[in-house]
């Protein structure tokens, strides 16, 4: 099964890209050892899951951090780097296309609050997921690279 | 507007057991009158306390989009197998009624306690036909708002999704309610409505030249898209007896009056009110803009709670809003919800089928035209016919299949 959006994620809108960050999101969550300290991730503010995701590249300078949360740009670009990796574990990616497709049939009027750095810090703490009905073993650590990457990159530029 | 083929049989007279349930929520305990036979016994069910976190993380669990979409309800299974049993009667769960009507009170206006599971595990949906309705003195003033049963029921119903500029799926859900009833009566009832309050017309202009430009037609009911004024219209059809309309409900968590159903923005609408004995036309405005902070892809409107309370009450004896969160409510003072559905009935609406929360859109596809093959039957009493449909959706052992569609006001 390949996911359409995997294809060309950089052509989806924001209002789907942010779709998509939730149904991740959702999935890693579910997918979790231990799925209380999973909400309790889920639930902490974008600006504190920026502060810590800026400590992890060793770049904890305030102006820069909020660029993560603030600037739409940023945000959509850091996004991009997150569903283009979970877009190469295939177990990891048919999950999240159901979740996304599940989603998309909801006859919901939702902004879409989750932001590409809550994704990247469950990514980060969490490491290991079992995702699917198989319980399938899915190591995050290609996510987690990809976006720290991007991040380390972003934040010196901004520094 | 169309209406049914069948329309030879008489109305269903067989005499249903009908059971009523007034619940009051005392500062210790939870209380429930049962009513039959014009007999009421009250019985205590249990302690408040515990039920509050239980009912708040169910709340939030139905508020999740995701976890809704996904299936991954646990709460609610614990609600529908464990604690929503304590909040029914025993001989309610042992031998369900026909017909339930429900008037809850406080946090219970917000469970759904239709699909609680039976003593034989499977949903009381698929056991009774069950009506919810704010208070007593409500429900006696719906019953008493009831029209003759007809069995050549007529339906209008329209439909837009503004968050999608591809394919309209609300438009052809809308489009398969009305091919449920196949004989075309052909009546431009919307036209002719008595109240006459609602018509495209500035004073002094013919409206059909810019109806004509700007969507081909200029029949005003053969607009492509479903606006407000247009809603309104068909809420003020006398010649129908169901009116559906699909839309993305909307929720203004600052200001609940403000929330309401997005709809296509289309021309301006003049309406005229009768004022001092002097006819005076207005302009028919949206009472606010569309909210922003939506992926809105299309020009939108709100019809909005306060603008159906503000207008004539709905004279279809069944109104469906297939819109999400339409019937999902905030509490009120007085121990009034809040919901779109609640401000239609207290307008003067009879019956008021909605969503309590996000609806997946197949299965409100399926669970209307369930619901309609059911209703357009010999006459079928509302609730009865919504059993039948819940039916079609599951055998009632798993709550998360059977949608979250109920019915408010008048169950017959």
């Amino acid at each position: 099964m390949t996911a359409d959006w995997c294809s060309a994620p950089e052509e989806l809108d924001d209002a789907d890209l942010r779709l998509l960050l939730q149904a991740a999101t959702s999935v890693l969550a579910e997918s979790a050892h231990d799925e209380s300290e999973a909400a309790d991730l889920v639930e902490r503010p974008p600006s504190v899951a920026a502060a810590d995701v800026g400590v992890a590249v060793g770049g904890s300078e305030r102006l820069a951090v909020d660029r993560l949360v603030d600037d739409p740009a940023t945000d959509r670009a850091l996004a991009l780097v997150l569903v283009r990796e979970v877009c190469a574990i295939p177990a990891l990616r048919d999950e999240v296309d159901e979740a996304y497709a599940a989603r998309k049939r909801m006859m919901v009027v939702d902004p879409g609050t989750v932001l590409a750095v809550s994704l990247l810090l469950l990514v980060l703490k969490l490491r290991r997921v079992k995702v699917g009905r198989q319980g399938v073993d899915v190591e995050l650590d290609p996510v987690r690279d990809g976006g720290l990457k991007l991040v380390a990159k972003l934040l010196g530029g901004a520094g | 507007m169309t209406g049914p083929e069948s329309s030879g049989a008489a109305p269903q007279t067989t005499h249903e057991r009908v059971v009523g349930l007034v619940y009051v929520l005392g500062r210790d305990e939870v209380s429930v009158a049962v009513v039959e036979n014009r007999s009421w016994r009250w019985t205590t069910l249990g302690a408040v306390q515990p039920l509050l976190e239980p009912a708040a993380a169910l709340r939030d669990e139905l508020a999740d989009p995701m976890k809704v979409s996904r299936g991954r309800v646990p709460r609610l299974r614990e609600f529908v197998t464990g604690w929503g049993r304590d909040l029914l009667p025993r001989e309610v769960l042992e031998s369900p009624p026909d017909v339930l009507v429900v008037i809850p009170h406080e946090f219970i206006h917000q469970l759904p306690l239709q699909l609680v599971v039976a003593d034989d595990g499977r949903a009381l949906a698929l056991h009774s036909g069950i009506s919810y309705c704010s208070s007593i003195a409500l429900f006696c003033e719906v019953t008493r708002r009831r029209s003759r049963a007809q069995t050549a029921r007529v339906a209008a119903a329209a439909g837009v999704d503004v968050l999608d500029d591809g394919d309209d799926r609300f438009a052809a859900l809308a489009e398969d309610v009305l091919r449920r009833f196949p004989g075309d009566t052909g009546v431009a009832a919307p036209a002719a409505a008595p109240s006459g309050v609602h018509y495209l017309k500035q004073p002094g202009s013919d409206p059909r030249e810019l109806l004509l430009k700007l969507f081909g037609s200029a029949d005003p009911d053969a607009q492509p898209v479903l606006g407000r004024s247009r809603a309104k219209r068909l809420l003020h059809d006398p010649a129908a007896d169901l009116v559906c309309l699909v839309a993305h409900g909307f929720i203004d968590p600052q200001r609940h009056a403000n929330s309401g159903l997005l709809l296509a923005a289309t021309i301006d609408t003049w309406r005229q009110l009768r004022v001092y004995d002097r006819d005076m036309s207005f302009p028919d405005r949206p009472l606010r803009d569309a909210p922003v902070t939506l992926p809105i892809r299309r020009a939108a409107e709100v019809l909005t709670l306060t603008e159906l309370e503000l207008d004539e009450p709905p004279t279809a004896a069944v109104v469906m809003l297939v819109a999400c969160s339409a019937g999902s409510s905030i509490q009120l003072r007085a121990d009034e919800p809040g919901s779109l559905a609640e401000s239609l009935l207290r307008r003067g609406g009879s019956a008021v089928i909605a969503p309590m929360w996000d609806c997946d859109v197949e299965v409100a596809h399926a669970w209307t035209e369930a619901f309609l093959d059911a209703w357009t039957t010999d006459g079928r009493p509302v609730a009865l016919a919504m059993r039948e449909a819940f039916g079609v959706l599951g055998d009632g052992r798993d709550p998360g299949a059977l949608g979250p569609f109920h019915l408010r006001g008048d169950w017959r």
